[in-house]
């Protein structure tokens, strides 16, 4: 593995008087792919936004050292913007020059193998191109680190397979990410370490490395021990 | 709605119209007289009255538009901001049209236009502030990551999500609060005014020329279904478009 990408030490979260996350530390490294399966409700989506800087943890601290970028589990991409407006949007607002922002949508969205639906409204588009396309938004800025809050959920097989495959193609990219889902099959196609959580307050309980064929298996065990 | 039902609403209510004119001939004047007297008005009066009243409810709408946003944009600078346009809206909708039209009057005056524009103002600007609070309360929660992740200003948030996302409940609100500001706007001219769709229709039951009364009316009609149907349906339309 390469050098360190992303590190929390001690994170702890309290909304109102409920302890949510309880001493996260974490690591993550240039091109690994982390996923972090658990309860539902557990605290996941909090700690991803913790380490996304949307909120501050009370205590503890994120170092980020590349460009992240943060995939919500609603996509929230913008209606009432096509596609390729959406995924031009972060560089509309950094101030970035109109012939560099779509030489930058277009080889995003080649990349990601949406560009014949840039013209397109989200609601027009199957959900795998939109979480497509709100990935593309995410990278077009240069992230060097994805966090996917449930990436598959109300995709079909079809999309699922799909976004696997893509994500499969920015992790050669040595693209970094952290995967939070509750699908332990999708999780360990894609994933080099999966941390299982806690019910809430979150806690790692154990990250088990990805190698073997009894992986599926320690990670229900261990699902069913929290 | 369809042409047919168009056509459906227009025959009955002529059919009606009819029926009323048979039984109460003294204060209802027959259609068939109301549209041979339209026929045969001076145009230019028409427009005239007709463009009096429309600038000066769109000049009281563009107003209320301008303040709504703006309270939009000063209230989500702060918290107590936005709870003081929320409470103000409240304040606003309860006092009645008729104290604004006459505190208009007694403010600026019989020959000003501006009680009609003030009452048009003070009739739209709760509808459209009302509206936009619930659609940009509503984006603000939705949207709230997204603002955070493109590091938006406030004016950022305002330009590249708030206003584009309320669009369709703007428009929405502005169909009602157009026809609320135009039939008001109306009344205002006819407390006083020296023009207007509201002072010709006063003129006219002054005089006691019925036919010219219910003319007038018809006229009011017609310019508000206008309006509606080729501004704020065709406008409605297009800012749903991407509502799937």
């Amino acid at each position: 593995m390469g050098r360190v990408v992303l590190e929390a030490h001690n994170i702890v979260k309290r909304i109102g008087d409920t302890l949510v996350i309880d001493r996260v530390s974490l690591r993550v490294c240039e091109g690994e792919v982390l996923g972090l399966i658990g309860p539902n409700a557990a605290g996941k989506t909090t700690l991803l936004r913790i380490l996304a800087g949307l909120i501050e943890p009370d205590s503890g601290h994120v170092v980020r050292r590349v460009g992240v970028g943060y995939v919500s589990q609603g996509n929230l991409l913008l209606p009432w913007l096509t596609i390729y407006k959406n995924i031009e949007l972060p560089l509309k607002v950094a101030g970035v020059g109109e012939e560099e922002r779509r030489d930058r949508v277009l080889k995003v969205a080649e990349r990601l193998g949406i560009r014949e639906y840039l013209d397109y409204y989200p609601h027009e588009v199957s959900g795998g191109t939109a979480r497509k396309a709100a990935i593309a938004r995410a990278l077009v800025t240069g992230a060097r680190l994805l966090l996917l809050d449930e990436p598959y959920t109300g995709l079909d097989v079809t999309s699922i397979l799909s976004l696997q495959d893509m994500l499969k193609e920015l992790k050669r990219e040595q693209v970094s990410m952290i995967v939070v889902s509750h699908q332990i099959a999708e999780m360990v196609e894609i994933a080099d370490r999966v941390c299982v959580t806690s019910r809430r307050p979150l806690r790692i309980v154990e990250c088990v490395e990805n190698s073997g064929d009894d992986v599926v298996y320690k990670l229900k065990k261990r699902l069913v021990e929290v | 709605m369809s042409l047919a039902g168009w056509f459906l609403v227009a025959i009955s209510m002529v059919a009606i119209w009819k029926l009323a004119c048979q039984f109460a001939s003294y204060a209802i004047v027959c259609p068939e007289t109301v549209f041979y007297h339209l026929l045969n008005m001076d145009l230019t009066t028409i427009v005239h009255a007709m463009t009096i009243t429309l600038s000066n409810t769109f000049a009281g709408f563009v107003l209320a538009s301008i303040a709504a946003y703006t309270s939009i944009f000063i209230g989500i600078t702060h918290p107590i901001l936005w709870s003081f346009f929320a409470s103000l809206n409240v304040l606003v909708q309860s006092v009645s049209i008729l104290i604004w039209a006459l505190l208009g009057l007694a403010i600026f005056g019989v020959a000003s236009r501006l009680p009609a524009i003030l009452v048009a103002f003070a009739a739209s600007y709760p509808i459209l502030l009302s509206s936009l609070l619930t659609s940009v309360e509503r984006l603000r929660k939705r949207y709230w990551e997204l603002s955070k992740m493109l590091k938006l200003n406030k004016l950022q948030e305002l330009v590249y999500i708030l206003v584009p996302g309320s669009l369709p409940a703007y428009i929405s609100a502005a169909r009602s609060a157009f026809g609320v500001a135009l039939r008001v706007s109306v009344v205002a001219e006819a407390f006083g005014a020296s023009g207007g769709v509201g002072y010709m229709l006063m003129l006219s039951y002054s005089i006691g020329d019925l036919v010219d009364f219910y003319t007038w009316a018809l006229l009011l009609i017609m310019l508000m279904l206008f309006v509606d149907r080729v501004l704020f349906y065709q406008l409605e339309r297009l800012a749903m478009r991407w509502v799937g």
